[in-house]
């Protein structure tokens, strides 16, 4: 049976790289039909992205396009309001508290342990915050076409590397002007892969939750908005004290920022990796399996 | 995300024969549905006490042990009335929505005109939403590049390509549109009413693009209510009614079958309809109805007609008049949509029709009949309005009373209906 119509699929390939998908749909039905749940759903679900790479940019600049119209700065947010965000932490922290990294450090060292931290944060809220109504905004089109919604985070994660590459090229430039950059600075794709990876588990979850569940956007956004003041982000150890420090560390998401300014600064905390690494592989292996189910099933619910 | 229950493994098979020559084959499909009684909280909790998960929601069976198939190169028309699992079918055969048990062989690369304009954003321009939409419909980049001039050129749009789409009018926002539907070249493509719309001289143009996809070996499974549609483009047809296949064969086939079937569903909603009980509205109350019957040509009493059939009323009556007193009978015919006055038969000023005397007695009961043998109306619903009268005073008024159902004899479903008028050459 499936390998029946596994023939369709190559005889439809030569035609049409595309077409995989449209028969691959088909075939889901199938599998569906066979009670076979497959372990390679993960496998399956990333191939898909690498496959969908010219569609993926495709639909990122029309979502893009079509987020801007009739904006006048467009993409510019996406580059300001990071910058902005962390001049006021900056003034906030250093200047009216007048709180400091450490007794020799003065407010350009904080400007840039803030702007480390937020280059991986900047990515996660992006993502986070926007895959609860990532199918949810498509519905009509979903209904209608077969659509491989598994790649539906890689625009957000894409905008989202804009603003986090902005940062970057402003810490980048911070740091070079005052001697920063340091050898380990090689080692940036590590916790880049793993944050990618990390968030696409995380967001195929909350865009499958967030057909039924409406507000879970609200939910993640509030919540984020206050975890930031729970966070590496803009405060240190030495800023906040040792049991304050430990609270923070309860926050899941401090050990990614953790591991990033590992990175940066070039030091080691190997219980924050070991998290990272295992937070990122437990959500990439469950978000698969739950958008692996929801696949087809999601459709009844839009 | 919660399906699977009823997951029905029995019916895999190992595959039959070589079946090259078949596009879509289907065995035993079935659909079901889960309403939820509340769409935020009901799935939540079905899925958090799945002991009882059954409480829920209701389960509705779209599409209920359907088997077909259709041959590689063969257009295949799908009709029944609304809501019987038509768009269900074709959303299965494209992928779109799991089935709960049955099997489904698709061969080829799909392509589903569900609905026009997927994706289209008003704010880009034509040419912008050509490639989106082109992308969506499962072309790739440079096929859709490559494709542009003819869509342009195919859909008349001239210079306005590149101007916003919301600046369109609506006839070159239809041409767009289908257009770009016509321009992919699937091996199978699935049409649901899509076109139903556009202009005549547009839909011809479509028709002519569909049949040379035929020719080039596309299959095509078309969904319309347009019956002439499906008897110009199809070879074959199905016939769909409560999620089932009730009917297959050539397209004039289907076609009277889907008109006997639409008729008789006409007729049963019209059971449910409004006023079945003979309330008295006006009068003195001297003639009281009871009861009354419609008659089709062959005596039988029903509730639905065909134009230009004969049309038999039966007054059922109980009198409390004195001797001699005449009695002039007026029946009209009112929309049941909305109660509108269409037509109407007066006894006491047609010529040749007299008024019938009616028996004496306390209570006398009788039977006044009306035959009509032609009747002129044409494809609704109906109701009657009958007054008993003499001489400006009303025994008796009845309105909105006794619903049928009239349409062309070849033609249930045709809302605009229309009758052959009576003429003759001078």
């Amino acid at each position: 049976m499936v390998q029946d119509v596994s023939h369709g699929v190559g005889h439809s390939r030569k035609l049409n790289p595309f077409t995989g998908f449209m028969t691959r749909g088909t075939r889901a039905v199938l599998e569906e039909n066979r009670g076979r749940r497959d372990a390679s759903v993960l496998y399956t679900l990333l191939s898909s992205i690498v496959r969908y790479r010219e569609f993926i940019a495709v639909m990122a600049v029309r979502d893009l396009r079509g987020q801007h119209a009739g904006a006048v700065l467009g993409l510019g947010w996406q580059v300001l309001s990071p910058l902005i965000k962390v001049a006021t932490y900056v003034v906030i922290v250093s200047v009216i508290f007048g709180q400091r990294l450490s007794p020799k450090a003065g407010i350009f060292d904080y400007a840039l342990y803030v702007l480390s931290g937020m280059i991986p944060w900047q990515i996660m809220t992006r993502v986070i915050e926007e895959s609860p109504s990532l199918i949810r905004d498509r519905q009509e089109v979903l209904k209608q076409v077969i659509y491989p919604i598994e790649t539906l985070p890689i625009t957000s994660m894409m905008v989202g590397g804009v603003s986090a590459l902005v940062s970057f090229t402003v810490f980048l430039a911070m740091s070079a002007a005052t001697g920063h950059v340091k050898p380990s600075w090689l080692l940036l794709p590590i916790p880049l892969a793993l944050l990618g990876l990390l968030l696409l588990g995380l967001a195929w979850m909350f865009s499958i939750a967030g057909v039924i569940i409406k507000d879970l956007r609200e939910v993640l956004s509030t919540l984020l908005g206050l975890l930031v003041y729970l966070s590496p982000v803009v405060l240190s150890r030495s800023i906040v004290g040792d049991s304050m420090w430990q609270l923070i560390l309860y926050n899941p998401l401090s050990h990614i920022v953790i591991c990033f300014r590992n990175v940066f600064y070039a030091e080691l905390d190997t219980t924050s990796w070991i998290l990272f690494v295992a937070m990122t592989f437990g959500t990439l292996t469950l978000g698969a399996l739950i958008m692996g189910r929801a696949k087809t099933l999601i459709n009844e619910h839009i | 995300m919660n399906a699977g229950h009823s997951l029905d493994n029995s019916l895999v098979q190992p595959p039959a024969a070589p079946s090259s020559a078949v596009a879509i084959r289907m065995e035993g499909v079935t659909k079901v549905f889960r309403l939820y009684d509340d769409p935020i909280k009901g799935p939540l909790k079905s899925l958090l006490f799945f002991w009882n998960k059954h409480r829920y929601y209701r389960e509705f069976k779209a599409v209920s042990d359907v088997s077909f198939c259709v041959k590689r190169g063969e257009v295949v028309g799908i009709l029944g009335p609304n809501g019987s699992g038509k768009t269900t079918l074709l959303k299965v055969i494209a992928g779109l929505l799991p089935v709960n048990s049955g099997r489904v062989e698709v061969h080829g690369k799909v392509t589903a005109l569900l609905a026009l304009g997927v994706g289209v954003n008003p704010e880009f321009s034509g040419r912008e939403n050509i490639l989106f939409n082109g992308i969506l419909l499962g072309l790739t980049k440079e096929e859709v590049l490559r494709k542009t001039p003819d869509i342009i050129d195919f859909a008349e749009i001239g210079e306005f390509i590149n101007q916003p789409f919301r600046t369109y009018s609506s006839g070159m926002k239809a041409r767009l549109l289908f257009a770009i539907s016509m321009s992919v070249a699937p091996d199978i493509m699935i049409v649901d009413e899509a076109l139903a719309t556009g202009d005549t001289y547009f839909v011809k143009k479509c028709a002519r693009r569909i049949r040379d996809l035929v020719s080039g070996g596309t299959t095509i499974l078309f969904v319309s209510h347009n019956l002439h549609q499906i008897v110009e483009l199809c070879d074959r047809a199905y016939l769909m009614s409560k999620g089932q296949m009730i009917s297959e064969g050539v397209p004039g086939k289907v076609i009277s079958d889907y008109n006997d079937l639409i008729f008789h569903e006409e007729r049963e909603r019209l059971k449910q309809w409004v006023n079945p009980d003979l309330l008295l509205m006006d009068g003195t109350g001297d003639v009281l109805v009871h009861d009354v019957k419609l008659r089709n040509k062959d005596g039988i009493s029903t509730n639905g007609f065909y134009t230009g059939d004969s049309l038999q009323i039966e007054i059922h009556y109980r009198s409390f008049l004195p001797e001699n007193t005449r009695v002039s009978i007026f029946v009209g015919f009112l929309q049941s949509a909305r109660l509108t006055y269409v037509g109407f038969f007066n006894s006491s000023v047609q010529d040749g029709i007299e008024s019938p005397v009616l028996p004496v007695g306390e209570g006398a009961a009788g039977v006044l009949t009306v035959h009509f043998d032609q009747l002129f109306l044409t494809t609704n619903d109906y109701a009657l309005w009958i007054i008993l009268y003499c001489d400006g005073v009303v025994y008796c008024e009845y309105k909105g009373i006794r619903p049928f159902f009239v349409s062309r004899k070849d033609n249930a479903i045709d809302r605009g209906g229309y009758f052959t008028h009576p003429g003759r050459i001078l």
